[in-house]
């Protein structure tokens, strides 16, 4: 069997198999709701536990990017133009620094969205330990939420003058209003081949990830229809995320600044 | 790699570090790093910049090698 083939037959057991996770999932939503099964605890509980999740991730996100920061300090105040592994390592420990702070930072926000929820449902609902816990969880999280954030953002910057004592030729600073533009301009072209290539993989996953996420919010609305603003906020992530690339890799190829 | 490269003998011969030539071709350490690797093939314009910098010519630098798989 060749390929185009093989593609076929996937693609088309891929179908029938969602159509009959899509079919079967519809009718236990419309038998539950004959039965009046309640997953409603299961989303109210939901929030504490990821809470807790990402409280501890953030705390072991921010030791280590400290820790990898004055690694990298330490490196690149080794360096000299004779010697071009300590420049690799310094550059590696950079790269790292600047992940980290970017993953930190996208895991707090997440973590706040679903702290105001929490701690109002469990105040208005529920007086027992769990109850508690949420209450002094959310208290916790924003407290710390507060210090990441200004740990992360005294970070970015002095990573970001680490990088142009190594780099001399980067322009910008960290605070300014249009920094990744300024960045970006500074970058060469094998720099900007590489953002390229990374925004064009991101692009693909995110489609690839998206989809999943809508047909998982797609679900949750059919066992709790209040739920269909999921839905939308999805879709319009979705939506900038499609019309801006394409939207950009049009100006570029006709040549529109 | 079908294109293979001599940046850094010819560089080393010079006796320039990576960071001044980098400044020279107007790219980045790392740029210049990437190129002798033969992690990247630069551009027409950089390439030439290298071989005038380097006093050579692109074809003394850079060499296309036929890939016998292809």
């Amino acid at each position: 069997m060749n390929n185009r083939k093989k593609s076929f037959y996937r693609y088309m057991i891929i179908t029938a198999i969602s159509a009959f996770i899509g079919g079967a999932g519809g009718f236990i939503a419309m038998i539950s709701r004959h039965l009046n099964w309640n997953f409603g605890w299961i989303l109210k509980l939901l929030p504490t536990i990821i809470c807790t999740l990402l409280l501890s991730t953030l705390l072991i996100i921010m030791v280590l990017t400290i820790l990898k920061y004055f690694k990298a300090k330490k490196l690149v105040n080794l360096s000299n133009d004779e010697d071009e592994e300590i420049y690799l390592l310094a550059d590696k420990e950079l790269s790292m620094v600047s992940s980290l702070n970017a993953v930190g930072s996208v895991l707090g926000m997440v973590m706040m969205g679903l702290v105001i929820p929490m701690m109002s449902y469990w105040e208005r609902n529920d007086s027992s330990l769990m109850g508690t816990y949420s209450i002094v969880l959310g208290m916790t999280t924003v407290i710390i939420f507060i210090i990441y954030i200004i740990a992360s953002t005294c970070l970015q910057v002095k990573t970001v003058d680490l990088i142009k004592k190594i780099y001399p030729e980067k322009k910008g600073y960290a605070l300014e209003k249009k920094f990744e533009t300024v960045w970006l301009e500074s970058a060469d072209e094998n720099e900007k081949r590489i953002i390229g290539e990374a925004s064009y993989y991101s692009y693909r996953l995110t489609q690839k990830v998206l989809s999943y996420v809508m047909v998982v919010a797609l679900f949750i609305g059919m066992f709790q229809p209040d739920s269909y603003v999921f839905v939308i906020l999805i879709g319009i992530g979705w939506l900038t995320q499609t019309i801006s690339y394409l939207k950009k890799v049009r100006d570029l190829e006709f040549k529109k600044k | 790699m079908p294109l293979q490269n001599k940046v850094k003998e010819y560089r080393t011969a010079a006796g320039i570090n990576q960071q001044e030539f980098g400044r020279l071709v107007g790219v980045s350490r790392q740029t210049i790093s990437s190129i002798e690797c033969g992690d990247y093939h630069p551009s027409v314009l950089v390439a030439l910049k290298i071989a005038k910098i380097l006093k050579t010519t692109v074809e003394d630098v850079f060499e296309y090698v036929e890939d016998e798989n292809e």
